[in-house]
């Protein structure tokens, strides 16, 4: 306790020094809490995303994501009206939701072009999320009209190919699980975006039910299962491989490519910049015990010759390094908490990212784990560079710090 | 039985290529509740011999005793524990810790000695009535007149209670007034709390208050007992 009350004592010595230290410690404290929160926050997000885009875990034919279908639904599976039943029952199951993915040409009667098809439960609009948004006309109804035409959302840039808004009729052209075409005439109902511009060239959404018209099947190619707590998900993961081992159980992280490559490369250009951060820290701590050395290099030598151990003595500046690195994180993390807390509550928004149209709100998270890691980056950083400065001062024999001028 | 027994000790300094000896063949005994004198022209070797007895520098050869066993200089750890609980130092700038009171510049030793709280309150006290100086207690030494920063270090140098007491030319930065108190307060103190006292200086007004004189010069100690 001694040590630390002469320690504090000292930081007072040279107050601009000391002051200028801690800044620059806040500063990369600072930093690295921004850098690692909006990484935080851009994973979460994206996981968010991928979760919300087919569900935790997704049900399918065992080979469904590992080759091509040769025709619509080869690769579906049958009677999940039981199934999705069966899952519901869990307590934990938010919502299962059927999927067909199918491909046709669609037509406006004077233009025909390529559709990557969405058969689609409505429900699924209420859990989404972000990740497509309506930019014209309305969602699916939740019920088909048996009176009406069925109902269509489109890719912005696919019904800016072909010419509609919402209320225009067009045509689709399928082909059948047997292989036969088909057609139907559907209304545009909205105007999506995902925020990828070749997404939405080629995006169309229909009810599931029109989807299985159109291919003349009852089939689905996958089920989709949400979970209330994102947290469960690994368990409930095992839970289904267990008990559906005819099934194809996929994870969702095994479908998020996206999130995977985004997230090594940030780990790796923020890790980088961390480490820069930290190394800054490492010198600004260096040239402030080095300039303390030298100007205290006399008392150094009082110190020893009064019968202080050079461990004691490397242990002052040590905890003079200390202080201020841990002074310096606590404002640093008081500043990162400020910036998390004005985003929050500001709408600040983020261009769109290379190749997709739809920004992005700019968020930072606050992570109590970063915020631990970050300080004890400093503090082992601001340790070590303190000790290393201190070892030549304490090295030099005891007369000749006494007469050091 | 000397406290302090210097027997046949060399000590040289290289200056360029050539070493230069600052010591050569010094016989010399310290008792407890004595004064001794070193004086001789800068550069005699006052001071190194100073530093020797202190611990603080080693010899190049010849045998240090300290109540009749041998000095390991090599053995740097014993030497710091010796310092720490037997020897004080007083140092011709003060040499007092700039941001700590006075009070805490005198407790300082009995920290590093592990002594408790209150027998720290009790000790510093004491002592800095004994010096004088017990009203200026919480003040920084910036605040203190070199005379009373002098005492503070006296002060300092004899709160442990040490065997010896090492003063290197502790009257030299203070006036002629100030100087005979100093030179008059740790004679008496020093003698008090039976401890050796070794000054080295220059003054020779300080010369009365020693119970051995020796001179050096060019590394030969002369003279003894007055």
């Amino acid at each position: 306790m001694k040590w630390l009350f002469l320690a504090w004592k000292n930081l007072g010595r040279n107050r601009r020094r000391t002051l200028a230290t801690l800044l620059l410690i806040a500063v990369a404290v600072f930093g690295l809490m921004a850098l690692s929160g909006f990484a935080l926050y851009t994973y979460e997000s994206l996981k968010e995303a991928s979760m919300r885009e087919e569900g935790q875990v997704i049900l399918s034919h065992p080979e469904y994501f590992q080759r091509e279908e040769n025709r619509p639904l080869e690769l579906g599976l049958s009677g999940v009206k039981d199934l999705q039943q069966q899952l519901q029952a869990d307590s934990g199951v938010r919502r299962v939701l059927a999927r067909i993915n199918f491909e046709g040409l669609v037509s406006n009667g004077e233009k025909s072009t390529i559709f990557m098809g969405r058969g689609v439960e409505p429900e699924r609009f209420q859990i989404q999320g972000q990740g497509v948004q309506l930019k014209q006309g309305r969602w699916l109804s939740p019920q088909l009209d048996p009176t009406a035409f069925p109902e269509v959302l489109l890719g912005k840039r696919l019904a800016q190919s072909l010419q509609v808004e919402p209320g225009d009729g067009l045509t689709l052209l399928g082909t059948t699980t047997e292989g036969v075409l088909n057609a139907l005439d559907v209304d545009v109902r909205g105007i999506v975006s995902t925020g990828i511009p070749e997404m939405d060239a080629r995006l169309l959404m229909v009810h599931l039910d029109s989807a299985q018209e159109l291919l003349v099947s009852d089939q689905v190619s996958q089920l989709g299962v949400y979970l209330y707590s994102s947290q469960q998900d690994v368990a409930y993961y095992q839970q289904l491989s267990e008990e559906y081992p005819e099934l194809g159980v996929t994870a969702w992280h095994e479908r998020a490519t996206f999130y995977h490559s985004v997230r090594d490369l940030y780990n790796r250009i923020f890790g980088v910049m961390g480490v820069i951060l930290l190394v800054m820290v490492g010198f600004a701590i260096f040239n402030t015990a080095s300039m303390s050395v030298m100007e205290r290099t006399r008392e150094l030598g009082t110190l020893a010759a009064l019968g202080t151990r050079r461990r004691e003595i490397l242990g002052l500046f040590v905890q003079e390094a200390l202080l201020i690195a841990l002074l310096g994180s606590l404002l640093g993390l008081l500043l990162a908490a400020g910036l998390s807390g004005a985003l929050y509550f500001s709408d600040v928004q983020m261009p769109p990212p290379p190749g997709q149209t739809e920004g992005y709100p700019l968020y930072i998270y606050w992570s109590p784990l970063m915020a631990g890691l970050s300080s004890l980056a400093v503090v082992v950083f601001a340790a070590l560079a303190a000790g290393l400065a201190t070892l030549k001062g304490i090295n030099k024999p005891i007369v000749e710090a006494l007469n050091h001028v | 039985m000397s406290l302090i027994t210097l027997q046949q000790l060399h000590k040289s300094y290289r200056i360029g290529k050539q070493p230069q000896a600052v010591l050569t063949g010094i016989d010399l005994q310290l008792h407890q509740g004595e004064m001794t004198g070193l004086i001789g022209p800068s550069g005699s070797g006052k001071s190194t011999l100073l530093n020797i007895c202190g611990l603080i520098d080693r010899p190049d050869s010849g045998e240090m005793l300290w109540e009749g066993q041998p000095v390991d200089f090599s053995a740097k750890a014993k030497l710091t524990q010796l310092r720490r609980r037997s020897i004080g130092f007083v140092f011709q700038s003060f040499n007092l810790i700039p941001v700590m009171s006075a009070a805490d510049n005198v407790a300082y030793p009995l920290w590093l000695r592990g002594d408790s709280r209150s027998e720290i309150k009790k000790a510093v006290q004491t002592v800095l009535e004994e010096v004088e100086v017990a009203e200026f207690a919480n003040q920084l030494p910036d605040a203190l007149s070199g005379g009373q920063r002098q005492r503070v270090a006296i002060a300092r140098a004899l709160v442990k209670k040490p065997q010896l007491l090492v003063a290197d030319e502790p009257t030299a930065s203070l006036d002629e007034e100030t100087a005979l108190v100093v030179a008059d307060l740790m004679k008496k103190l020093g003698r008090e709390y039976g401890c050796a006292l070794v000054i080295a200086t220059h003054d020779d007004r300080l010369k009365p208050w020693c119970d051995s004189i020796y001179q050096l010069q060019q590394g030969v100690l002369q003279g003894g007992v007055q």
